[in-house]
């Protein structure tokens, strides 16, 4: 089985890129990137608001997805999996739980994105997938273990198509790259040194 | 009482994040859950550290929390009678 890249996804710098053409770029000097994003997209989901930054940034990342490839949220709703990883996992979070945790009042709000996972949790529920999904974190992004754990569920028929990659968030920089995988003759070939190159554009 | 409302609601979408409302969108009878303003269990307990925080109540009883977070007038009033 041949799985190749069907859709890329990229945000951060400023812009959004859609199979590398530019969708959207913001004004230099623009402030929260992630809002103007949304304002663009316009999904009419308040509870984009509640979200913290990492969660944000990934649910627009498979928001922007979904509008080049609409098909996918036809999909059986265990036919996706979603394998993210990232190195700061949901420190954003984790800092603004312990500022408030030291002034003595914990906000329930900040300490429920308190774990990196979520993301998928707020893609799932939007979207209605509930098929595999993994979001790991280690000190370095491993590129080959992201590929094989991807390869390893569609393989195994645990799921149809992979929405893959890394999405990081913090201080308010954003890096998104997520590919959609899936078994197909056309497009590039999904494996290390793709998922590589992609990284680095 | 009016004012107390006025300024829980203005309360509320800057606790809540609710950046879609604004304050006089809520309606002050309309329920807080379910098929009003559609809060969630995350929120109810945002609404209890913002009585905590703000007007120094807490709630220990959760059942009481229903009665007290049915609209921002119940909260006015348990507000008002407690405070």
């Amino acid at each position: 089985m041949r799985l190749g890249i069907t859709t890329y996804c990229s945000i951060g710098h400023l812009s959004v890129k859609v199979n590398r053409k530019v969708v959207f770029r913001a004004a230099d000097g623009s402030e929260d990137l992630l809002k103007l994003i949304y304002n663009q997209l316009n999904p009419a989901y308040p509870k984009f608001f509640k979200m913290d930054d990492l969660c944000r940034l990934g649910f627009l990342g498979v928001e922007w997805i979904v509008k080049e490839r609409p098909e996918l949220s036809e999909s059986e709703d265990d036919a996706i999996a979603l394998v993210f990883q990232n190195e700061m996992s949901s420190l954003q979070s984790d800092s603004e739980h312990q500022l408030q945790l030291n002034k003595g009042v914990a906000s329930p709000a900040t300490f429920v994105y308190t774990l990196p996972n979520i993301v998928v949790g707020e893609i799932a529920i939007r979207n209605k997938w509930f098929g595999e999904s993994a979001f790991f974190v280690g000190p370095k992004s491993d590129v080959a273990m992201l590929v094989d754990y991807t390869k390893s569920l569609i393989l195994n028929r645990k799921a149809k198509i992979g929405i893959v990659g890394f999405i990081e968030s913090f201080a308010g920089d954003h890096f998104l790259r997520l590919l959609v995988v899936e078994e197909t003759n056309s497009g590039d070939e999904f494996n290390v040194v793709s998922l590589s190159k992609f990284i680095a554009e | 009482m009016e004012n107390l409302i006025e300024k829980l609601k203005t309360e509320i979408v800057t606790q809540l994040n609710l950046e879609h409302i604004k304050p006089a969108d809520i309606g002050t009878d309309d329920p807080l859950f379910g098929d009003g303003l559609g809060l969630d269990s995350i929120d109810a307990l945002e609404l209890i550290v913002l009585l905590d925080q703000n007007y120094g109540l807490s709630i220990d009883d959760p059942e009481k929390g229903r009665t007290i977070f049915k609209s921002v007038r119940t909260m006015a009033e348990y507000i008002q009678a407690n405070k």
